[in-house]
């Protein structure tokens, strides 16, 4: 998890009937990002072992020797990755949520899952969405247990579903979804001796071994929200908030209707640079000059304006920077 | 053989232009002259004994704040770390020892980068049989043609030593790889 302190949201919404008010929260979620690895990683609990050979003259005589074999076994390093799958909004009428938790470590991992949604009554149960079609079908999909997953080979993609327990219960504000290693999780370095597997020592890697998303329930249009979410990718393929890494601001605004020179305003954070020509609305690129489209960005700030909504809308805007 | 081809000098390559050695004398055992009848090998390991081991580079703080690097055991590697492959060899016999040639296949799930600063530098080969400079390798590309080669492609490494180890010298050598 990466909290930066500041990642603020400034929210400008001008001209709102009927003076309603926006109450935005800053919502942070750590997606970590697959990064295709050159080669595929050695699993853990291979034994990587080394003989030299050795040739030489005595005396006349041609000698050839070799050397120990000296074998070090590769350790487990226990990764993750969540990702939320679809983009459709969420809202009290959503059944099931889509996920996608990957292994990013080089082991057979298992790992567990757990919901939030700051309501009492949180959906609790995930299921292996077996057929990957975002819904669930008691008839195929599996439910998992306590949230377990079955243990998943290095690399193993697993698409999954936070299903609700009964009707309308992705009532909250947020969904967190989050996901850790059965081994262990922590710090990146944390070791859990002995329990790799082949018996050698399990490290926790980059990501903590543990992740988390939020996904912004869209709450009824009568009240309008606006959400703020975030995924950091480092160089190195992980999550860590580095130098360098690349942060993606998702912003989802619920807009009743109607409404008048709806606007959105966010300021780029500082110690990061604007990613120039990230800014989009509904998955469109806006041009980062400020001219005819509905957008602009700056090394100061984004701003997309959405004009007079006769309608309900839900719009996203999303735009990254870089930190320094 | 290409001992024999090392031996008369006909192979180019990069030579250990000197070699960590440490003379140690014998009490009572007057290293023989070179031009001495030859000897068998000692049994179980011949005159010459050779360690292989895996380290992994650590950071060590030292009493002034600064910290150096000290190569431990590697006990605990994942992918992507890096490890160093050091190689000693003693000549433990009473003789001096000629053309050593020490040769290291690049153990499976490692890729080569480099020699260890403080070795001298290895030749390497991409096939095992023709050794050099990664420079002036190529190795067959996947669109067809030749390319350059890259330290992911060495296979071997070898080092041959210039100048023969007096009994009781030693030395080491090391590279530099990557857990893929």
């Amino acid at each position: 998890m990466s909290g930066q302190g500041h990642h603020s949201v400034s929210k400008a919404w001008r001209d709102i009937p009927f003076g309603m008010s926006f109450a935005a929260s800053v919502l942070l979620a750590t997606t970590a990002i697959v990064c295709p690895a050159a080669y595929a990683e050695t699993e853990a609990g291979a034994p990587i072992t080394n003989t030299a050979a050795l040739r030489f003259d005595v005396a006349g005589q041609d000698v050839a020797i070799r050397s120990n074999t000296v074998t070090t076994l590769v350790a487990e390093r226990l990764d993750i990755a969540l990702a939320r799958r679809g983009t459709d909004p969420i809202t009290a009428a959503t059944d099931a949520l889509a996920i996608l938790l990957t292994n990013r470590g080089n082991g057979q991992e298992a790992f567990i899952l757990a919901a939030s949604d700051g309501s009492a009554t949180p959906p609790t149960r995930f299921a292996i969405d077996v057929d990957g079609d975002g819904r669930y079908d008691p008839a195929r999909d599996q439910l998992l247990s306590g949230g377990r997953t079955p243990p998943l080979a290095p690399g193993t993609q697993l698409p999954l579903l936070l299903l609700a327990d009964v009707a309308a219960q992705f009532d909250g504000v947020q969904n967190t979804i989050s996901a850790r290693a059965v081994t262990g999780s922590g710090g990146p370095g944390t070791i859990f001796a002995g329990q790799g597997d082949g018996g050698g020592d399990a490290i926790v890697g980059p990501t903590g071994a543990q992740a988390q998303i939020v996904v912004p329930t869209v709450g009824n249009a009568a009240q309008g929200s606006l959400v703020k979410t975030q995924s950091v990718l480092a160089p190195d393929g992980s999550a860590r908030a580095t130098s360098g890494a690349v942060i993606t601001y998702t912003l989802t605004a619920s807009v009743p209707a109607p409404s008048r020179g709806v606007r959105i305003d966010d300021p780029i954070p500082a110690g990061t640079r604007y990613v120039p020509g990230s800014l989009t609305l509904d998955a469109a690129t806006l041009s980062d000059g400020a001219d005819t489209d509905a957008g602009s960005a700056s090394a100061d700030g984004i701003a997309v304006a959405l004009g007079t909504l006769t309608e309900p809308a839900i719009h996203t805007v999303v735009f990254k920077v870089r930190i320094q | 053989m290409f001992l024999r081809k090392i031996a008369v000098g006909t192979v180019a390559g990069a030579m250990l232009a000197a070699v960590p050695v440490v003379a140690k004398p014998t009490p009572g055992k007057p290293a023989p002259p070179a031009s001495g009848k030859p000897a068998p090998p000692a049994p179980g390991g011949g005159p010459l004994s050779l360690v292989s081991e895996i380290k992994i580079e650590k950071r060590v703080p030292a009493a002034d704040g600064t910290t150096r690097m000290v190569l431990v055991k590697a006990d605990k590697i994942v992918p992507g770390d890096r490890v160093v492959f050091v190689l000693t060899y003693r000549n433990t016999g009473t003789q001096p020892l000629g053309n050593l040639v020490l040769a290291n296949p690049v153990p499976r799930n490692i890729a080569y980068r480099g020699g260890n600063p403080g070795s001298a530098a290895p030749e390497v080969s991409v096939d095992g049989k023709t050794f050099g400079t990664l420079s002036g390798l190529r190795v067959a590309a996947a669109t067809g043609g030749a390319r350059a080669a890259l330290p992911d492609d060495v296979t071997t490494v070898r080092w041959r030593l210039a100048s023969p180890l007096a009994a009781g010298a030693q030395g080491q050598l090391a590279f530099q790889a990557v857990l893929k």
